[in-house]
């Protein structure tokens, strides 16, 4: 995927329960003029229905990025990543955790599964939108690797 | 009166003045009988305190009158009398006071032509090492029963405790962490709404938001403040051998800059390695050099770091040349959120809290020596330790 003149946008899976953070999240990545679009999960069974390509989200396209949320209730971030990593089609997606906490091990466990960074979610705005022009360089990393 | 009386008592008299005193005064219970009767002619006090009797009450009765006679003693009696032998007889355990065991050793007086006039008697304490062991043990037996009993009460106390105090650490940590979350939102939507919106808001509507960030960053504080407190002794936590020189170095390394803004001098002797926690040690040091340098008086920090070895543990004195604390708030200011300033000289409260925490999980003690304006030390004592090789690391003289 590359960027084709101005009705491109990044597609980006987030899996995030807190709304607050998704406007916060959509807010950096405009300061950081990432062209997104974002398929919002709040919960963790939705969260496995889109990796495992049910229901509504059976003829999804593979996105760019998934942004996952660590503490979520019914299965967080971590458990999506790792049915992400058995098999199908999102095996090798890029993601990135996103956490207001993160402990040593869920931290070692993100790494040994496979994502490009862990943010923990900064309390100053001006660091949240230092995240978005994060994710944009994450995303134009992927851009240049073709994955 | 009988011949063998009159024979007995004969014989006694020629003995009477050389044995009666010597008798008297042994520490064996001794007793002398006359007769097929065994009437007793003679008791030392032993005896009469073994006996539980006054003399008065044993002379002149038979033998088996006393209190403690036993079948078996008045049949080896008999026996001697009959057989002009001496005996002995051990006696069984309880038959006498004190729950010991006596032998009874029988020695017959004997009148001319070989007649038993009499006996004497000797009562020994025989009561063996085994005996004596088994009632020891025994009473060792009850006493550890009890302090078993004493011990598994008070590991409920304990077990109670811990439950209490974990409860709490628990909820402080839920409520310092878990309130962090909707505190960043406050944060973060008023500096969005100031940030975007600044502009066009009233200058009153900007006062307001204004106000709005400043508490919110404020709590935020607070609430960091009270989860590093929390921290500390929330898991148990490896300890080791801390170089104490290298934690102060750490602690001015991530004091540079305000070191180098206020021009804060620090001087440290050569201080002890103690065992700890590194990260605890360096909160500990940093909160005491950070007070130091922020609660300055006009000249630049001067700040002295002491070690003293005194009766087996180091105490450690940080000096500083700042504004000094009114002896009427020593006590207080090692409270959580315990402050003597107001937003002037901004801060949590929390520092000292954490540094008495921090020097009480190992076991030592923090005050403050201090008067208005003439500097502040904060004393704290930590336990010398012993190296697993026995010796005890001492100051290494520069």
């Amino acid at each position: 995927m590359g960027i084709e003149g101005n009705s491109f946008q990044f597609d980006i899976m987030l899996l995030e329960d807190n709304h607050a953070d998704v406007y916060l999240l959509r807010h950096a990545l405009r300061s950081a003029q990432v062209p997104a679009g974002l398929t919002v999960i709040d919960n963790g069974a939705d969260g496995l229905a889109y990796v495992r390509r049910q229901g509504q989200y059976a003829t999804r396209a593979v996105p760019d990025l998934a942004i996952l949320d660590v503490n979520l209730p019914k299965g967080g971030g971590l458990m999506i990543l790792e049915e992400m990593r058995q098999s199908g089609d999102l095996k090798q997606l890029r993601v990135v955790v996103m956490t207001s906490s993160c402990s040593a091990e869920d931290r070692e466990r993100a790494n040994v599964l496979g994502v490009e960074r862990i943010f923990t979610k900064p309390p100053e705005l001006e660091e949240f939108l230092q995240l978005g022009r994060e994710l944009r360089s994450v995303l134009l990393a992927g851009v240049a690797t073709g994955t | 009166m009988n011949p063998a009386m009159r024979m007995a008592e004969t014989y006694e008299e020629k003995l009477a003045g050389l044995c009666r005193p010597v008798a008297e005064m042994s520490p064996m219970p001794m007793l002398a009988v006359q007769g097929a009767g065994h009437t007793i002619s003679f008791a030392n006090r032993a005896f009469c305190l073994l006996a539980g009797q006054a003399r008065e009450e044993l002379i002149g009765r038979p033998y088996c009158s006393i209190s403690q006679c036993e079948p078996e003693a008045l049949a080896l009696l008999d026996l001697a009398y009959n057989t002009g032998q001496s005996q002995e007889h051990t006696g069984r355990e309880g038959s006498v006071p004190h729950g010991f065991s006596w032998s009874y050793s029988v020695w017959p007086v004997l009148a001319v032509g070989s007649t038993v006039a009499g006996f004497l008697i000797q009562v020994t304490e025989v009561t063996s090492v085994h005996e004596r062991m088994t009632a020891m043990n025994q009473a060792l037996l009850i006493g550890s029963v009890r302090q078993h009993e004493l011990a598994a009460e008070s590991e409920k106390l304990n077990e109670a405790l811990r439950w209490a105090n974990d409860d709490l650490r628990q909820f402080a940590f839920a409520v310092s962490h878990d309130l962090q979350e909707p505190l960043r939102m406050i944060t973060s939507y008023s500096q969005l709404l100031s940030k975007d919106y600044g502009g066009q808001l009233e200058e009153e509507a900007e006062v307001c938001l204004d106000f709005v960030t400043k508490g919110a960053k404020q709590m935020r504080e607070l609430l960091a403040g009270l989860l590093s407190y929390t921290e500390v002794g929330a898991q148990r936590e490896a300890e080791d051998f801390v170089d104490l020189n290298a934690i102060v170095a750490k602690v001015e390394g991530n004091l540079g800059s305000r070191i180098a803004e206020t021009g804060a001098v620090i001087y440290s002797d050569k201080l002890p390695s103690v065992r700890g926690h590194d990260t605890r040690f360096i909160q500990l040091f940093q909160n005491l050099i950070g007070n130091a340098i922020k609660y300055g008086s006009e000249s630049a920090p001067r700040i002295h770091i002491t070690a003293e070895e005194l009766r087996g543990e180091w105490r450690f004195g940080v000096a500083d040349n700042g504004i000094g604390i009114e002896p009427e708030y020593h006590a207080g200011i090692f409270g959580v959120f315990k402050r003597l300033h107001g937003q002037s000289i901004p801060g949590t409260g929390i520092g000292l809290a954490i540094c008495q925490r921090v020097v009480e999980r190992y076991g030592g003690r923090i005050w403050v020596e201090s008067r208005a304006g003439q500097g502040a030390t904060f004393y704290f004592t930590l336990p010398t330790w012993e190296e697993p090789d026995g010796h005890r690391r001492k100051l290494i003289s520069v």
